[in-house]
């Protein structure tokens, strides 16, 4: 988050500062990278350079403070997404594989990375059989730090319908992860 | 091997969660500086500087053939009157000096009216009377004729001609006197000459010329009988005497009545 300088990096990324833009855009690439990964993007490097081109195209229409910011961006983000699912399903393509969610390694202690690696995969495995939407709850929450509201006005859902799919995202996790835990 | 779920969502964090490359950031970078200055947001810019440009020469123009459009009708007084007092007086500051609207003479005229109903010590028709003359001094201007101007204040009693009655005997009548001119009556006394009648009435004077009637009283000498005079009547506009004509003779004191012309 870029918190109480927010307002300043807007305005001056709007005037088209580039330095302005490279904060905003150092905030936001992880989660908007990490989201379209998480959700299977072909080529999520090539979309989030779509999707930021988008932001700044969009930019001086923006009014609000950082988290409908944030909002607005993801907003774009999904949209992307969809469309870019969409695409692929008319050329027929296979969705991406599990290995493609990991493609960036982790540097240290051999044993811990092993370790690691292999608790992330499980736990990336067991994201991929969410459906879409409850996957996207999850990203969205977890990665992009969105209130239930925010998610809701990403996904074009109600506020109730987002806290089901959290729920039951959460509930399917659980069995996948902790199978002999949960009743 | 199980995790909790709150591991298990950090480790989903974890493994999402990456700062692109180095290389993958410029490129990213690239492309947005290069949305800032390219393509949608360099049109919008330069529409809006041609826009400005365009507006700007529209404005000045469209100004100067205002000012001379209602520069010329003001000079001329043809502006509808407030727009012509307006005009006239802003560009009184300069020292300039157009004819006044019509509106401003009537608001100055209106203010006298106003003025004199507050001001004046009269009261009942008197005042309504001072009123009206100042209300309607245009048009008492424009009038030529005095005797066109009626005097509403004035009664049938106060205000009558005189007639002179004729006759055989001697009589004298008042004709009324009404808004319009209505009829004067007048009563003529009987004669007192032995061998005459009473004489007529006259009939009034009007402002208009009205009818006078009489009324002639019987003679009261013996032997000889009272006229009935018929009034005459005014029929000037301004000389409303009339001369009553002898009626035929009557009995001692009977009177009678003519009907006025």
């Amino acid at each position: 988050m870029i918190g109480a300088a927010f307002k300043l990096v807007l305005a001056s990324a709007k005037a088209g500062d580039h330095s302005a833009l490279e904060v905003i855009y150092r905030d936001l690439a992880p989660a908007v990278l990490g989201y379209l990964r998480g959700q299977g993007a072909a080529e999520p490097e090539d979309l989030a350079s779509e999707v930021f081109v988008g932001v700044v195209k969009d930019l001086p229409r923006f009014r609000g403070d950082e988290r409908a910011f944030r909002s607005w961006v993801f907003t774009i983000v999904h949209r992307r997404l969809v469309d870019e699912h969409r695409r692929r399903a008319r050329r027929l393509e296979s969705s991406a594989d599990p290995e493609d969610l990991l493609p960036f390694g982790r540097k240290g202690d051999v044993e811990d990375e092993a370790l690691d690696r292999l608790e992330g995969r499980m736990v990336l495995e067991a994201a991929r059989a969410l459906t879409p939407d409850q996957r996207a709850v999850v990203l969205l929450r977890v990665l992009a730090d969105l209130p239930v509201a925010d998610v809701a006005r990403v996904l074009g859902k109600s506020q109730g319908a987002v806290k089901t799919l959290q729920r039951r995202a959460l509930d399917r996790l659980a069995r996948e992860l902790l199978p002999e835990t949960v009743t | 091997m199980g995790v909790s779920l709150d591991r298990a969502l950090q480790e989903l964090r974890r493994e999402l969660l990456e700062e692109p490359s180095p290389e993958v950031a410029e490129g990213h970078l690239a492309a947005m500086i290069a949305a800032t200055e390219t393509g949608f947001e360099r049109r919008i810019a330069m529409a809006r500087k041609w826009m400005s440009r365009r507006q700007l020469r529209l404005a000045v123009v469209g100004l100067a053939v205002f000012l001379a459009l209602v520069g010329g009708m003001a000079v001329a007084g043809a502006l509808p009157g407030p727009v012509q007092d307006a005009v006239a007086d802003a560009v009184q500051l300069v020292g300039l000096d157009l004819p006044g609207g019509a509106a401003g003479e009537a608001a100055e005229h209106g203010g006298a009216v106003s003025e004199t109903a507050r001001s004046t010590e009269l009261s009942g028709c008197e005042k309504g009377q001072q009123v009206a003359g100042v209300a309607s001094a245009k048009s008492e201007e424009n009038r030529s004729d005095e005797a066109e101007k009626p005097d509403p204040c004035a009664t049938d009693d106060d205000a009558g001609g005189a007639g002179a009655g004729a006759g055989f005997g001697s009589g004298a009548g008042s004709g009324g006197r009404t808004e319009t001119g209505g009829a004067g009556g007048g009563a003529g006394g009987g004669g007192t000459d032995d061998a005459s009648g009473g004489g007529g009435g006259a009939g009034g004077s009007t402002g208009t010329g009205g009818a006078g009637g009489g009324d002639g009283a019987g003679g009261s000498d013996q032997g000889s009988g009272g006229g009935s005079g018929g009034g005459g009547g005014g029929s000037g506009e301004d000389s409303g005497s009339g001369r009553g004509s002898g009626g035929p003779p009557g009995e001692a004191n009977v009177p009678d009545t003519a009907a006025a012309p």
